[in-house]
């Protein structure tokens, strides 16, 4: 039996069932299949292959071990093997096939996604991207909470070009956003969120279910905001990024940027940022930590919504 | 005599620790080798090699997101996030440590011993301590005090359970906890360097912490670094161009560098606290233990 589910736009099958990510329906060939198989960490000396202490890869492989979770292992472009760790739970399994072994899979597929949220007013989309930890969710969150915004994506954007309209535009795609316990208070305020579980058990974050709230048509993306912090002055300073300095800068906000060069897609990469950029104008804003979220808020409505 | 730099290159794959309980002269001792490693100072580029608490190494390292890990789960793999990393440097590497020296839940020190080339440890006498902790993390002298007498007080633990931080979680014990942590185990060289030594006479301290870590360095060079990195350049530097490293809601970092300041600060009653709690560690490092109090 094989389990049928869309992620970011591939069709990926699986020997058992994801969890409570939900399931698609797609006719044909998977492009993708995960099933359950033995795994070692692959022999040292492999040619042009990066040894991490927990993963490993080239062209052909990635394998990432997390001690006591999971095994896990994508050969090629199509498959990922999993062997769970007698003590683990499937929860915890999940939490890290979503975020590091999905990633590893879009860019095998040359999909490339930002460490962003995303959000629309209307037929507009505004992408925050960001390292973890410098408010993307929060800032999201706020904006749906009390501005009437809705969220596309929280962690993981994917940006798409539509020939018909000759825009790029961002859909969600992942079926969750995941907040921390103290960011749950928004949830509460914004229509069509259902909280679902747990990340895992021993993290206090929680998978939230948007898709009742999330817009159902692709929305055209308007602008690129780079989120960065610093420990200066209480200032927001909002500058325009243009040029070849574009493409330089944004592909540092793709999630796990720092694989691709190894797994072969170094061009593939760059080509599908450049083509991003080009269209799309983009902005830095650096805000102080001594900013406050409201401050931070109000300066994003007024200077950039 | 060789260079410095070269010396630094045979030690290659190895590092020390500078470690220290917050606000104990571990910027000031950086700077200073910033300074003797590059000739010049700039307090917001200091030329030293990152916390070891980084999470943005960890999770390179790891390829994971250490926000979907627990605090254990974290510290299993921090002596091997360190170890890969310095496959890669090109020197000795210098690598802050706010961390008391712990365990994992296997019993491996978080540190590990075949990369570990020394441990300097910077101490400043706790009553000193306490007001500076206050202005850095924005808080008042007991909340301060409570915290350096908390036997398992933490560095950068979140409230309810958050976990975003830059910088992972740091376990400290109380002040007499983290100094004995460190002076107590017996498989890394250490070298004590009290704040107040250093104060008295900086260029002659810091020269004999350079010796204790196998670097020979001339007087003249250590004294032209000492002079670059004096604390009132730093302080009129964060005044004229911020420094990064400060906690936002704090108004200055570089505050008032002062030794026994504490006698204008605390109340007898915070002396107290501190003393009833600390006062054996600071007698074995040589601090003046006020009679009146215990």
């Amino acid at each position: 039996m094989t389990f049928k589910y869309n992620i970011y736009g591939l069709r990926v099958g699986s020997r058992f069932k994801l969890g409570v990510y939900p399931q698609s329906s797609f006719k044909g060939t998977a492009d993708v299949l995960i099933k359950k198989a033995k795994i070692s960490r692959p022999e040292e000396g492999l040619e042009r292959t990066v040894y991490k202490p927990y993963s490993v890869y080239n062209t052909d492989l990635y394998f990432l071990d997390v001690m006591g979770i999971a095994k896990y292992l994508v050969k090629g472009d199509n498959e990922v093997l999993l062997e769970k760790y007698p003590e683990a739970n499937w929860q915890d399994v999940f939490a890290f096939l979503f975020d590091s072994i999905f990633t590893v899979i879009l860019v095998k597929n040359n999909i490339f996604v930002f460490h962003a949220s995303a959000v629309s007013f209307g037929k507009k989309s505004f992408m925050f991207c960001g390292t973890a930890g410098i408010g993307k969710s929060t800032l999201a969150a706020s904006l749906a909470a009390n501005k009437g915004a809705k969220i596309i994506e929280d962690d993981k954007c994917l940006v798409q070009y539509n020939k018909k309209t000759g825009k790029f535009q961002i859909k969600n795609q992942y079926p969750f956003i995941e907040l921390w316990k103290p960011q749950l208070g928004f949830v509460k305020k914004i229509k069509g969120l259902v909280p679902k579980s747990r990340i895992r058990k021993n993290i206090q974050k929680f998978r939230i279910d948007i898709q009742e709230h999330r817009p159902k048509r692709a929305i055209n993306l308007d602008q690129i905001i780079l989120l960065n912090m610093s420990n200066m002055e209480d200032t927001i300073q909002y500058t325009e990024i243009k040029g070849i300095q574009k493409v330089n800068v944004v592909k540092n906000y793709s999630h796990m940027h720092h694989v691709v060069p190894a797994l072969g897609k170094n061009k593939e990469h760059f080509m599908a940022i450049s083509k991003i950029v080009q269209g799309i104008p983009v902005h830095s804003i650096n805000k102080s930590r001594l900013t406050k979220l409201e401050d931070f808020i109000r300066y994003i409505e007024e200077e950039v919504i | 005599m060789k260079s410095i730099n070269k010396q630094l290159v045979d030690l290659k794959g190895k590092v020390v620790w500078m470690a220290s309980y917050p606000k104990s002269g571990n910027t000031w001792f950086r700077c200073f080798l910033s300074a003797l490693l590059t000739g010049k100072i700039d307090i917001n580029r200091i030329n030293t090699d990152g916390i070891f608490s980084s999470r943005h190494l960890f999770d390179g390292v790891t390829d994971i997101d250490s926000r979907l890990l627990d605090e254990e789960e974290a510290k299993l793999r921090m002596g091997n996030v360190y170890r890969f990393h310095l496959q890669y440097s090109s020197k000795l590497e210098f690598t802050k440590v706010h961390d008391a020296y712990s365990f994992d839940r296997n019993g491996n020190p978080i540190f590990p011993t075949d990369i570990s080339h020394h441990v300097i440890y910077l101490v400043r006498n706790p009553l000193d301590v306490v007001a500076s902790f206050a202005n850095h993390s924005n808080t008042t002298k007991d909340h301060s005090i409570q915290l350096m007498n908390k036997k398992n007080g933490y560095l950068v633990k979140q409230k309810n359970g958050l976990n975003i931080n830059n910088q992972l979680p740091q376990l400290m014990y109380d002040w007499s906890g983290h100094v004995l942590s460190w002076l107590d185990q017996t498989v890394i060289p250490v070298t004590i360097l009290r704040y107040e030594d250093t104060k008295k006479d900086a260029v002659a301290n810091f020269q004999r912490v350079m010796q204790s870590i196998g670097i020979k360095v001339s007087r003249k060079k250590v004294k032209e670094a000492v002079e670059l990195a004096e604390f009132d350049k730093l302080r009129s530097m964060e005044e004229a161009g911020g420094f990064r490293e400060k906690v936002a809601t704090v108004k200055n970092f570089f505050r008032s560098g002062k030794s026994g300041g504490y006698r204008d600060e605390l109340t007898i009653n915070q002396v107290d606290k501190i003393l009833e709690q600390h006062h054996r560690v600071m007698t074995r490092l040589e601090y003046h233990v006020p009679t009146f109090s215990v």
